[in-house]
């Protein structure tokens, strides 16, 4: 279960706020997608949500561990693949300790469930994208989550990666896991989301289910034209018509 | 991981043997076997062999200056792999925080009022306290959680310190104390003996404890405040606590031996090359080649047939290269 109520957030040292009054609840093993422009505020809530950035204002109520998986990663210091997941544990081995062949017994079990076994004594810096996407996802796992919170886990990755990673992010429900993620392309909510939070202009915030993206609500919140299209009278997809 | 044990183990031999070799050599050459068994029965306490030559030369000169410059190595290459893991930066080195420059500068006013060794030592050690105090006051509030910040406010202290080294140095008599001055700024274990061992030992025993049991913790705070954070570790609190360590065992260091550079910045890179970037192994390997560094710089300027040369004018002239060459090779290599 995940709770926000009345965040609001401003920069140390500027008055402006990124956002205000956000209140949203999302119920234990839901799936909840942010949507937003540029810089409406999307990774700073994230941040927020994961305790990264204290909110000025409300309070976020969430159960514990969670798991995060950041839009970038940027090692300074190379590590093998089984190395990056086994720092999941963090929270089970504490500063003074290493950690121990049960952790590397669970990152390997996190890295199978995801199908990267064979990536484990790679050098993370030398995989492609969508590879260290998934390695991230496996650490968010071994941490052993209620829940997951991913920021644009989708924005680097090409169809085939994006496809793979929704699906990923919906068999979490089985888990009971909630997960929360950020995206640029509505269509990631409507396929892959129970729960949506639309960031529009401050303070104005949708949320709901999926079906409150409406053409109306999506050509406003982008400034541009947008409609739902049922493809094969089946599956509903979100289309761009760019001028 | 078996493969980096072996090689921590190869260097401790090595080290233990570079320092029987070192202990037979200097300007009185003891012959190796002698040097083992003057070790062997000063170890068990053999009243007979205290009444030689040898033993006074072994036990009372070399063996404390050997294991002081071995132990110096060991908290200046620690803690510059340290602040390179938590500063996320590899060119960082213990002077970056401003405590090389406060230490000294504790030291060189001392020498300026011709103070007793034992007051060097305590002016130099308060120094560098002084210098990470002002660090993180310059760094302020957002100090602990911006690592930019830390490294600002070290460069400003460093700086300033530097400058009231430069005064010291300009109103120095130029027949008496500026000699002494300059010479302790290349740095220098001529002056060794065994309280500054024992000194030195006691807090690098402690501080190296904590910095070996909190090792891999170090690997994480090297991913970024907020991963770091997001994945549970408290970053204040640790970045806090590996400062003070590194701090204590670099302005205990300066304070016995002068200002020797390159070491902080160097070895942990020939380190990583040895047993990799994995603090878990980094660590024991940067202590065990620091040591191996400075014990073998030590041994050359010490024997050197044209008379003793100060150690940080060795250690720069190696250093320097060798870090361009592994910069260059990496660089290529990526």
């Amino acid at each position: 279960m995940l709770k926000a109520d009345d965040l609001a957030y401003a920069y140390p040292y500027t008055d402006t706020l990124v956002f205000e009054g956000i209140s949203f609840e999302v119920p234990q093993g839901e799936v909840c997608a942010i949507i937003g422009k540029n810089g409406s505020g999307k990774t700073t809530l994230i941040k927020c949500l994961t305790g990264i950035f204290t909110p000025q204002r409300g309070h976020v109520d969430i159960v514990s561990p969670i798991g995060y998986v950041p839009q970038k990663v940027n090692f300074v210091y190379d590590m093998t693949v089984l190395d990056a997941i086994v720092m999941g544990r963090y929270q089970y081995i504490g500063a003074f300790s290493l950690p121990k062949k049960s952790d590397y017994a669970i990152a390997r079990a996190c890295a199978g469930q995801l199908n990267i076994t064979e990536l484990l004594e790679k050098n993370f810096s030398k995989l492609s994208g969508g590879q260290q996407q998934l390695v991230m996802v496996a650490r968010a796992l071994a941490v052993e989550p209620q829940c997951i919170i991913f920021d644009e886990p989708c924005s680097a990755l090409d169809y085939g990666n994006q496809n793979h990673i929704l699906s990923i992010i919906s068999a979490l429900k089985e888990k009971q896991i909630t997960a929360i993620f950020s995206t640029h392309d509505p269509n990631h909510a409507l396929h892959t989301a129970d729960k949506v939070l639309i960031m529009q202009q401050r303070p104005d915030y949708l949320f709901g289910p999926t079906r409150v993206m409406t053409d109306q609500v999506l050509t406003g919140l982008y400034g541009m034209n947008l409609q739902k299209v049922k493809v094969n009278d089946r599956v509903t997809s979100v289309v761009a018509l760019f001028d | 991981m078996k493969k980096q044990i072996a090689f921590q183990i190869l260097l401790t031999l090595i080290l233990l043997f570079s320092i029987a070799v070192a202990t037979a050599m200097g300007r009185f050459s003891i012959p190796l076997g002698t040097v083992f068994r003057v070790l062997v029965n000063g170890v068990i306490n053999n009243e007979l062999v205290r009444e030689t030559v040898e033993y006074r030369v072994v036990f009372q000169v070399r063996l404390p200056r050997i294991l002081l410059a071995s132990l110096v190595g060991m908290a200046l290459s620690v803690s510059g792999a340290v602040l390179q893991g938590i500063f996320r930066n590899p060119l960082v080195d213990p002077g970056i925080i401003g405590v090389s420059f406060g230490a000294a500068f504790g030291a060189v006013a001392a020498i300026l009022i011709a103070a007793s060794s034992a007051l060097i030592m305590t002016l130099s050690f308060t120094g560098g306290m002084l210098a990470l105090f002002i660090t993180l006051s310059i760094a302020g509030k957002m100090g602990l959680k911006n690592i930019l910040s830390i490294i600002l406010g070290g460069i400003v202290t460093g700086a300033f310190f530097s400058a009231l080294i430069s005064i010291v140095t300009y109103i120095a008599d130029p027949r008496d104390t500026l000699p002494l001055i300059v010479y302790w700024l290349m740095g220098s274990f001529s002056s060794a003996d065994t309280d500054k061992l024992m000194l030195l030992g006691l807090i690098c025993v402690v501080c190296f404890a904590v910095i070996f049991k909190s090792r891999y913790v170090i690997n994480l705070l090297a991913l970024g405040d907020e991963e770091a954070y997001a994945l549970g570790v408290q970053v204040t609190r640790l970045r806090m606590l590996f400062l003070a360590l590194t701090t204590l065992v670099t302005a205990a260091a300066v304070s016995v031996s002068g200002t020797i550079g390159w070491v902080g910045l160097v070895v942990p890179h020939i380190a990583r090359l040895v047993t990799g970037p994995d603090y878990r192994s980094l660590v024991i390997s940067s202590a065990l080649l620091g040591a191996l560094y400075l014990l073998l710089a030590d041994t050359l300027v010490r024997t050197t047939p044209y008379g003793e040369i100060p150690i940080g004018i060795l250690s720069a002239l190696v250093g320097a290269p060798v870090l361009a060459y592994l910069l260059r090779s990496r660089m290529i290599s990526s």
